[in-house]
């Protein structure tokens, strides 16, 4: 019925909405209204907004606004406006609370303050929407892939859903539900959730109509039963079986497989939070891979029964068929079953002539690397390091065995023998609780490899991507491989003690399984604990079916867990803190106060129990996480907890814990194995002989059966639940974290304090994720990564327009027209790697030399900042055009860095003479300018070079050009001519000093420049400084004027100056402060450039020239010591982007501030 | 008496998890690689590491000892007097050269190492005895000058 409604509605949709977008009117109308309130920019998404009051003394009745990155609120009554606006990334928690003050409420921290919001009319909806989007944020923090709109859910899953659902909404709901239908019947990633249907499935092992689900896919048909029919009594019962109040509700079986719709989410009959609703489960669960799949078609006989009316018959290509009936609105789920088997067929018909099938469905799969299946292009290498595929290790190096366990081993085969003819065998049997129970009990180890490729659904990427291993395998062997020193260290810690892995057989193939996994995925590239997991896979299993398995482990079992931060074991234990305080509340309060809880998980989930138990006892633990994923980890963990909780009580502190821990899972048998051979890779207790001893052994399968009958009720669907929530609190720690740490690095410059710091972090990392969050900036490409862990500091990048942004903000640098170009030579000038991006610690650096350094090592920068390679000919020569295009100009400079002049040092000289007295200058505050310079001249290294005429007129025309904004200082200008005249008088004497040694006469040149130069100061030339002024001034008056006549004008008139005045205070000026004898100036007469017209080949002044100068007068010095507020500079930028961008964290809006502070 | 030692997890990614590991320790031991260079060089990093997710109370005076490891091969390149410039910079740091694989300096190192945790408890515990007294004065200096480091 769905289908046929849904496709009405949809048919009539498109025929009213001929320009459809999705969206109705009024949604439409909301956005518009949500842009307006807070300012927010077209990218920015608005998903739902829901009516509900903000707690604010009294409740404000209002709508809270839910988008992709914000959680807003406003209300407006009798005339008080109250506006909320939080960014997702900045929320450390999400609560339903429920007090006196805050009733029925839902509470929003963050790291400032908490916010109460309440009398909501969908609040089930309303906190599931703002978990999902806080979870996403969390992914974005940890840089993983942001949001971006999937249209193709969006048509998929709105055929079920009403029209009025904004299409975000749907999308994210659509998300949520394929994630939990892939996690339910363990697809592959990429799969998305087409549809589903009521129907009945015959179940041949019993002869009966099943009621369930049919669930559609491109590449998969699943089916879990949700049936009112009554349930069938387990076969064996427990005797052990303790009945248990618990929050997951009641089920009348202690073993409760997560097959059966624990995932809630997915049928509407069972709303998403059913746990207690789900009346019986795991009957049984069907998973058909549609490449299987040779016909589906209508099962219709005359005179059929109720039973199998509207019927469908899907036969498989081995002549397996199954039979559902009673199918709601059948020959449309007919039809879209048809299309995706022509789908499947066209690609796979496709694949076998050019081998595109991998690629388009490793493309689904974000970031992993996608192999060209071609084997023409295997490399030549291929045929010199040669090698075979591994088979399971255990065939080679058997365990040994008694007739005993030979015996026990056998009945368990048999026993599979009798279940596979039952229920069938492969991808396709029918999942019953029978399965489940036989699982429990241990599967035989002969038939570990298959049932775990079935169980996981390792085995349908396996079977779509052949070749695709061997390939990546190949590629790993002969390249570089992310981690290799990682993986090569670990290769004889995996299972050491086992002969496999004292053999190259046993070594050659984890060292290949695990390259091949770090090339396949370079967000995990190599974790510690893979290696384990691996190791022990390889005795059962083929290197190829390894990999496999551990892909679907990494990417699908364990989300998250071995990625660069291992956040998804973290998150664990925070779900398992939670799970023992509610199954165990006792052991809680004790456990908490010796601090375990946060240290026994990480080792016992990460390598699912195999590095803490005598492997042969935990890969009984593993048959059973493969088969029900999570879960088993956490029941079995709860288990191990509640079976030592007196011996835990008695602990004084958390290394007697540990240890009693780890006794106690050290001593864990297995019956079917006779001898010990494994041994505990992280912790090693006691020696296999003590173990014989101790009175707590205890066998695996008792274990396990005590976790399934006393912890049985926790479902996976609950362990995300609890995911979400802990995701929230690891990764805003991690990042707290890394702020610290990055600070903490950065800080060491000592330019700037702590606080400081982490205002300018906060705001670089605001912007950056604002970038992100409104995919302008693409997100870093997951293979670009390098293989070691980077510095905390260059965690976030700034690229040139924001640090133009700050340039402007916090420099005193940053007036007049020319601002930009001193900008940009200084974004230069840091930037080492010539990637137009500058990491935290380089940008504190630069901004540190502009802001926080004394005199002399900013006068030094200053310099530095116009001699070449900053300054090139290029930017003195061309006049000052548009000023608009100025930093789109800049960035071009950075890729055609000009070739350094053979006399001027290159860009990394610079830097390090830069940032070398930079540090000297920070050891001894407060240094006199004296000291700078001598210790400048002192310096080993290689030291400032000297300026040339032009250089300098340049120099001198950005120096005016900065004060040009400020018409209150006529002084300033008076300053800059002096000290102006006086170098340019400095570089007369050098070169007539030049002169008379070289005897050369470059008199016609000096004098053509200075001729011009007279003209056109030629009105009052005499008044000297002042009119330079006025001239300075002017440009100001008439910004027109600036390009063009500003260059000649400035400079010449500062040359006519030197010209009328510089006779009579030449000797004034000599004799109060005598230039320092310069050996540099013998060097620049090796270095001496051609002639050109109009400055002077043979003029130069040097650093310690400009330095002396400068310092004579106060109002420079002022100008060049001030010391800028950064906190209130990044204040008021991150409140200037609220108001343009709306992109607030905490709360500073203005209009907040009336309504909230 | 009994004593616990702990290693911390190799990779870098695991040392998010730090916190609890640390906590609580009365003695922090630095192992390096006398053969090796770069891990001479990360002490310094390892040391800082440990100070700031442990925060004892005292990290100026918190016990170190730092361990040249593997002094039986032939190709050593940490001298033992950079390494013992590096222990007398960072406030007297007790110094060994050992070799766990020839047994060599193992014991006497792990007496100090256990003379100098012991003494750290008593004092701990002795912080725990008055723990307003002590917070006022010169205990919040020290710290601030950990940080800056």
């Amino acid at each position: 019925m769905e289908f046929v409604k849904c496709k009405m509605e949809s048919l009539v949709a498109q025929r009213s909405q001929p320009t459809d977008d999705n969206e109705t009117g009024a949604f439409k109308s909301t956005t518009e209204k949500f842009r307006r309130l807070f300012n927010a920019p077209a990218e920015e998404k608005l998903v739902n907004h829901y009516s509900c009051s903000y707690w604010k003394g009294v409740p404000r009745q209002g709508w809270l606004y839910l988008s992709i990155s914000h959680l807003s609120f406003y209300s407006f009554i009798l005339g008080r406006e109250v506006k909320v606006r939080l960014r997702w990334t900045d929320i450390v928690s999400i609560d339903k609370s429920n007090s006196l003050i805050f009733p029925d409420s839902i509470k929003i921290s963050t790291r400032q303050k908490s916010y109460y919001f309440s009398m909501f009319l969908h609040k089930k909806e309303t906190y599931e929407l703002i978990e999902q989007l806080a979870n996403i944020a969390m992914r974005q923090l940890m840089r993983e892939e942001g949001f971006s709109e999937d249209p193709e859910l969006i048509n998929k899953i709105s055929r079920n859903v009403s029209r009025k659902t904004p299409g975000l909404k749907r999308d994210l709901d659509a998300r949520a539900q394929s994630e939990a239908y892939r996690s339910n019947f363990r697809l592959p990633g990429g799969e998305k959730l087409d549809g589903r249907a009521d129907c009945t499935l015959w179940t041949p092992y019993n002869k009966q109509h099943v009621w369930g689900t049919l669930y559609i896919s491109a590449n998969f048909v699943c089916f879990e039963s949700r049936s009112a029919l009554p349930a069938p009594v387990p076969s064996r019962r427990s005797v052990r079986h303790k009945p248990r109040q618990s929050r997951y509700g009641q089920c009348p079986h202690w073993y409760e497989p997560e097959w059966g719709g624990g995932t809630g989410g997915l049928g509407r009959a069972q709303p998403p939070a059913g746990r207690s609703t789900a009346a019986v489960r795991g009957l049984v669960s069907l998973i058909i891979p549609l490449r299987e799949v040779s016909m589906a078609e209508r099962a219709d006989s005359p005179g059929c029964t109720q039973d199998l009316s509207q019927a469908l018959c899907i036969s498989m290509k081995r002549r397996q068929s199954f039979l559902f009936a009673r199918v709601a609105d059948r020959d449309f789920v007919l039809e879209r079953i048809a299309e995706f088997l022509a789908k499947l067929t066209c690609s796979t018909a496709a694949s076998a002539s050019d081998r595109v099938s991998i690629h388009s469905v490793s493309s689904n799969s974000s970031g992993f690397i996608l192999v060209d299946s071609d084997p023409g292009k295997a490399g030549p290498g291929s045929s010199a390091d040669h090698w075979e595929l591994q088979p399971p290790l255990m065939y080679q190096f058997p365990s040994p065995t008694t007739p005993e366990t030979t015996g026990r081993q056998l009945k368990k085969e048999e026993m599979w023998e009798h279940h596979f003819d039952e229920y069938g065998r492969g991808q396709t049997m029918y999942r019953t609780s029978a399965t489940g129970l036989l699982v429990l009990k241990g599967i035989p180890a002969t038939l570990r490899a298959e049932l775990w490729m079935v169980f996981s659904g390792a085995g349908h990427e396996m079977a779509t991507h052949p070749g695709y291993y061997v390939q990546l395998a190949q590629r790993a062997s002969s390249g570089r491989v992310p981690g290799a020193d990682e993986i090569e260290r670990d290769l004889h810690r995996s299972l050491p003690e086992h002969p496999a892995f004292q053999a190259s057989a046993g070594i050659d193939a984890l060292r290949r399984v695990l390259s091949a996994y770090a090339l396949r995925n370079p967000n995990i590239g190599y974790c510690q604990a893979m290696n384990i997991v691996a190791s022990v896979m390889l005795l059962y299993c083929s290197e190829e079916q390894t990999f496999w398995l551990l892909v679907a482990i990494c990417e699908r079992l364990l989300p998250d867990y071995y990625n660069t931060k291992v956040v998804g074991a973290l998150v664990d234990q925070g779900v398992l803190e939670d799970l023992i305080s509610v199954e165990l509340p006792d052991l809680y309060s004790k456990l908490e106060s010796l601090g375990v809880i946060s240290m026994i998980s990480l080792s016992w989930f990460l390598t699912i129990f195999l590095s803490v138990m005598p492997f042969e006892s935990a890969v009984n633990v593993m048959d059973c996480f493969l088969y029900d994923g999570a879960r088993t980890n956490f029941m079995v963990a709860l288990a191990v907890l509640d079976a030592n909780r007196e011996t835990l009580e008695d602990c004084r502190d958390d290394g007697e814990a540990m240890t009693v821990l780890c006794r106690y899972l050290e001593a864990v048998t297995n019956s079917d194995i006779p001898v010990r051979v494994g041994q505990s890779v992280f912790y090693t207790c006691y020696k296999p002989e003590d173990v014989k001893n101790m009175d707590t052994s205890i066998d695996v399968s008792v274990l396990i059966h005590e976790a399934y009958s006393n912890f049985g009720k926790l479902t996976n669907s609950a362990i995300e639940r609890l995911r979400l929530k802990h995701r929230l609190k690891v990764i805003q720690t991690i990042e707290d974290t890394t702020m610290n740490s990055m600070i903490r690095c950065v800080e060491a410059e000592r330019f700037f304090t702590q606080d400081e710091l982490k205002d300018l972090f906060l705001y670089i990392k605001e912007e950056y994720l604002t970038v992100q969050s409104y995919g302008r900036g693409g997100a870093p490409d997951p293979s670009e990564k390098p293989d070691s862990t980077p510095h905390h500091y260059q965690l976030y990048k700034v690229d040139y327009p924001l640090f133009h942004t700050l340039f402007h903000k916090l420099s005193n640098w940053s007036g007049g027209t020319m601002a930009d170009y001193i900008a940009s030579r200084a974004f230069k000038l840091m930037d080492s790697s010539g990637e137009g991006q500058l990491d935290l610690r380089q940008l504190s650096w630069l901004l540190g030399l502009l802001t926080r350094s004394d005199l002399p090592t900013r006068l030094r920068l200053f310099y530095c900042l116009h001699l070449p390679p900053l300054l090139d000919q290029f930017e003195m020569d061309s006049p000052l055009s548009d000023n608009t295009e100025v930093a789109s100009e800049a960035c071009e400079y950075f890729d055609a860095l000009s070739a350094p002049e053979p006399a001027s040092l290159s860009l990394s000289e610079l830097r390090e003479l830069l940032l070398a007295d930079g540090h000297r200058s920070r050891t001894v505050s407060g240094t006199s300018f004296t000291s700078g310079v001598s210790g400048a001249g002192a310096e080993d290294g290689p030291r400032v070079p000297l300026m040339n005429q032009k250089q300098f007129i340049y120099m001198w025309r950005t120096l005016y050009d900065m004060f040009s904004e400020e018409q209150s200082q006529p002084e300033i200008f008076h300053a800059i001519a002096h000290v102006g005249t006086l170098l340019l008088q400095i570089g007369e004497v050098g070169k007539k000093f030049q002169r008379e040694r070289s005897a050369s006469s470059i008199a016609a040149a000096a004098d053509s420049a200075s001729a011009p130069g007279v003209s056109a100061a030629d009105t009052d030339a005499t008044t000297g400084a002042a009119s330079a002024a006025g001239a300075a001034a002017r440009p100001e008056s008439t910004p027109e004027a600036v390009p063009v006549t500003g260059v000649t004008d400035m400079s010449l008139l500062s040359e006519a100056l030197s010209e009328s005045t510089g006779d009579e205070r030449r000797s004034e000026d000599s004799s109060d402060r005598p230039p320092p004898p310069d050996p540099g100036l013998e060097d620049q007469e090796e270095a001496t450039e051609p002639p050109e017209a109009p400055t002077d080949a043979d003029w130069a002044v040097s650093l310690e020239q400009f330095v002396a100068s400068v310092v004579t007068e106060p109002m420079l010095v002022a100008f060049f010591e001030k010391r800028s507020d950064v906190k209130a500079a990044v204040m008021s930028l991150r409140s200037v982007r609220l108001n343009r961008q709306t992109s607030l964290s905490f709360g500073t809006s203005p209009n907040e501030a009336s309504g909230l502070l | 008496m009994s004593g616990q030692i702990w290693d911390t997890a190799g990779q870098e990614r695991f040392q998010s998890l730090g916190v609890a590991f640390y906590r609580g320790a009365d003695c922090c031991v630095l192992v390096y690689d006398v053969t090796s260079p770069n891990t001479f060089r990360s002490l310094d990093s390892w040391r800082d590491e440990f100070l700031i997710q442990a925060s004892p109370r005292d990290p100026d005076h918190f016990p170190f000892v730092v361990l040249g490891n593997k002094v039986d091969l032939d190709n050593r390149a940490v001298p033992t007097k950079r390494a013992q410039q590096w222990c007398h910079s960072k406030n007297e740091i007790p110094y060994f050269e050992t070799s766990a694989k020839e047994a060599i300096n193992v014991e006497q190192a792990f007496q100090t190492i256990a003379k100098n945790a012991l003494a750290q408890e008593s004092e701990v515990e002795l912080y725990n005895e008055f723990p307003d007294q002590i917070r006022l004065t010169g205990d919040s200096r020290n710290k601030q000058e950990a940080c800056g480091c």
